[in-house]
């Protein structure tokens, strides 16, 4: 098999300026973030006398477009870092390795340029709309545009400006860490003597997409009323930052009556595996999925880490945790207890088992698919695959229009 | 009935007797306001009227002309925002529901004003009591359909703008709202028609019709305070409320965004920066303030009048002064689509594109995304072949 290497590509509507692009995933790793490492071709008798610049920007969406009255706006673009990249004045940069490929490659009119993510950005954030809307999705997105100007604060014209939409992501620590996760409650009654105590344990602190959630759910009831049935789900929490809002959503759950009712005196241990899947959510309105582009699978959103000594408030654009809730119902005048297991949700780190399986996983997918899909530009020396964007996603030059 | 034994009591010659000015009884041709009522429809008219002098044809004709413009400014802008929303499909939301019960609101508060129109160019009482029963039914119902359906919106926007996420409106919950909204005019309305709780008389030049404020006893008094309640204060309270909520958030919104901005070390936000001068907050800021100061002077001059007919001094409410509340929220209905409908840039884009000679020139974000995802289909196509 030949090894080949993906770059994107993508072109301004009038085909004079292109970017080259050897990923559009960004990890951060919270002590380092990987930088947007790119090439730019510009054709020199477009360009005269005039500049190329490009910026990083984010865009937070918060409220459908459709919505939108009075004027008010429910995206926010922040420019995180701008730079001029034809001709480039950062004379030091060192380049990376996919530059120095693609700079041999594509020849004199290539420019590299690399944009930094700054501390506490946040990661790309997709909310899930309902199936049939059309509008711009929401939540937390990056894009990296050139524009060709005299100055830098020109108006940007449509026709010379090119922007592609990347992801900033987290991974999972190599180290899943050895703590169980416990809650334990216990419940008493107004008229009656005794207790219930619910104790449940998970079998991780970190779990990867399309893991299997065990938790164990031991209940000893020394009260008089008895727990009639056990509900378990798997709470997805969003904090929407910018707005200052927050909600939660089941995206798995089952209930059983099976080993109930736990009558007086009666104890039950029990484990229950729940898998919060993307997939069993399709459509549902508000449901957190990773950053995703275009016709790619797409998996629930990665819980937020922040760096240690730092708390989750301090964290930007959207934060996203997951709990285990146990729900036992005591019978209509016992009322409910419940608790609430708090876990993480990630993707595995490259380099560890897990993710060498799952990439063999996708590697098996999109081969296929390549077979499938004809005219990419093979290159012999060294081996990359071209991903032209065309204007995919031009819309997005107008979020804040 | 009272009123009835009231009317027997005045008899409409003695009357003119003895409350006839000076000036009046010198000129031979003038004549008090409503001279040429036929007698059996005198006893709809509130005596405070008859004391009057009548006032000069041309005052009657010149109400009845601007009544004409009134109508065709709000039958064309309201017509408009009607036939607008309801036949883009992209405009058909919940929220616009609302928006376009407004505009059928304000369309149908027009269709009183033949009647209005008629009378000014007859001098006075022309059309008689069946004219002015749906005068005032007409009047009734679109005029506390107006002022719910706009604490309605107001409720809407603050629920869209405070929880962009959940706040979402259905059509079901739309749909009840207008049933609500008819359903609470409806009442007053029924009790003023059948005149078991007040009823609808001739105002002012006896040209317009509205619910009776100047009949002196404690059953008028009651439902002038009830109606002022109901249909000026309670969406007058709410309005102010939901937008001055709004206003904060958005504030808040504004200044959540800043510091996230400023944690980041980003200095700009590109949006407020260079596109408008304004700052986003100071925008909704100054729509909220219009949106509350349109429906303050349009309902204000009302309620203020009948209070001071039911509780005041009568003696200021010469039938000219009367004149002017009728004619603010005839002047409502017809800002209202600019206000609500022509500032939404969806609807300026349908209206440009279904009337181009209009020359209404919005930018199309939306055509541009459009366009570029079908050359990104074509192209797919003829790499594929």
């Amino acid at each position: 098999m030949v090894v080949s290497v993906k770059v994107f590509k993508k072109a301004t509507p009038n085909g004079k300026v292109t970017f080259y692009l050897g990923r559009r995933d960004f990890i951060d790793h919270l002590d380092y973030c990987d930088p947007v490492d790119g090439v730019i071709v510009v054709e020199p008798e477009y360009l005269k006398n005039r500049k190329v610049f490009g910026q990083l920007a984010t865009i937070y969406r918060y409220g459908r477009e459709e919505d939108e009255v009075m004027g008010v706006k429910f995206s926010k673009e922040l420019i995180l870092s701008r730079e001029q990249i034809v001709p480039m004045t950062n004379t030091n940069m060192e380049m990376t390795p996919m530059q120095e490929k693609l700079v041999r490659k594509l020849g004199n009119n290539a420019h590299p340029f690399t944009f930094h993510f700054p501390p506490n950005s946040p990661s790309s954030v997709t909310l899930q709309q309902e199936g049939d809307d059309l509008g711009k999705p929401l939540g937390v997105e990056y894009t990296i545009r050139a524009y060709v100007a005299d100055s830098e604060d020109d108006r940007q014209h449509k026709r010379s400006m090119v922007s592609l939409v990347i992801k900033k992501l987290q991974y999972a620590p190599l180290n899943r860490g050895q703590r169980l996760p416990s809650s334990l409650v216990s419940k008493g009654f107004t008229f009656s003597n005794g207790k219930i105590s619910l104790e449940v344990t998970l079998d991780r602190e970190i779990y990867y997409h399309g893991e299997k959630v065990a938790a164990t759910v031991q209940v000893s009831n020394n009260s008089k009323k008895s727990v009639k049935s056990i509900k378990c789900f798997i709470v997805q929490h969003t904090e929407i930052t910018m707005v200052n809002a927050q909600f939660s959503k089941h995206v798995a759950q089952l209930e059983t009556k099976e080993g109930c009712p736990i009558t007086p005196g009666a104890n039950l241990t029990k484990t229950f595996y729940l898998i919060p899947l993307a997939a069993n959510n399709k459509d549902r309105h508000g449901i957190a999925l990773d950053g995703h582009l275009k016709d790619e699978d797409v998996n629930l959103a990665s819980s937020t880490m922040v760096q240690e000594g730092k708390s989750t408030g301090d964290a930007c654009g959207i934060v996203i945790s997951y709990s285990v809730r146990i729900k036992l119902n005591c019978g209509t005048l016992g009322g409910e207890m419940q608790t609430d297991v708090p876990f993480k949700l990630l993707q595995p780190a490259p380099g560890t088992i897990e993710k060498k399986r799952s990439n063999a996983m996708k590697k098996m997918k999109s081969i296929e698919q390549h077979r499938n899909v004809k005219g990419y530009y093979q290159d012999d020396d060294d081996n990359i695959v071209f991903e032209d964007f065309a204007k995919m996603r031009m819309n997005n030059v107008n979020m804040d229009d | 009935m009272d009123y009835n034994k009231n009317a027997e009591q005045i008899n409409p010659f003695g009357n003119v007797s003895t409350v006839l000015r000076p000036s009046a009884r010198l000129s031979a041709e003038s004549h008090l306001l409503g001279w040429n009522v036929p007698p059996h429809e005198l006893r709809h008219i509130p005596e405070h009227w008859l004391s009057f002098p009548e006032p000069p044809e041309s005052l009657n004709y010149l109400l009845g002309t601007l009544y004409i413009f009134f109508t065709f400014m709000s039958m064309f802008g309201n017509g408009l925002v009607i036939w607008v929303f309801s036949a883009a499909k992209a405009l058909r939301t919940p929220s616009n529901i609302l928006v376009i019960n407004l505009a059928i609101c304000d369309f149908l508060m027009m269709s009183k004003t033949p009647i209005f129109i008629y009378n000014s160019f007859n001098q006075g009482f022309a059309l008689g009591n069946l004219g002015c029963q749906i005068y005032g039914i007409i009047g009734s119902y679109t005029g506390i359909g107006a002022s719910a359906t706009n604490a309605c919106i107001a409720y809407d926007r603050y629920n869209v703008i405070t929880r962009p996420m959940e706040g979402k409106m259905t059509h079901g919950k739309a749909i009840a709202m207008i049933i609500f909204i008819y359903m609470y005019a409806t009442p007053f309305v029924v009790a003023c028609y059948t005149e078991s709780w007040g009823r609808f008389v001739p105002e002012g030049y006896l040209t317009s019709c509205t619910f009776d404020y100047l009949t002196d006893n404690f059953d008028t008094r009651l439902f002038v305070g009830t109606i002022f309640f109901f249909s000026f204060v309670c969406p007058t309270m709410l309005i102010i409320y939901y937008y001055s909520q709004i206003v904060g958030h958005v504030f808040s919104h504004e200044k959540a965004l800043r510091d996230q901005a400023k944690k980041m070390n980003v200095e700009s936000l590109r949006s407020n920066v260079d596109k408008s001068k304004e700052t986003a907050e100071i925008r909704i800021a100054k729509a909220a303030i219009t949106i509350c100061f349109l429906f303050f002077v349009s309902w204000t001059p009302y309620g203020v009048m009948s209070l001071i007919g039911a509780f005041g001094d009568k003696s200021l409410l010469t039938p000219g002064v009367t004149m002017i509340p009728a004619c603010t929220c005839k002047m409502v209905a017809c800002i209202d689509p600019f206000v609500y409908a022509i500032s939404h840039p969806r609807y300026r884009l349908e209206l440009q594109k279904r009337c181009p000679w209009l020359a209404i020139n919005e930018k199309a974000p939306e055509a541009s995304s459009v366009a570029s995802t079908t050359t990104q289909q074509e192209q797919q196509q003829t790499t594929a072949a």
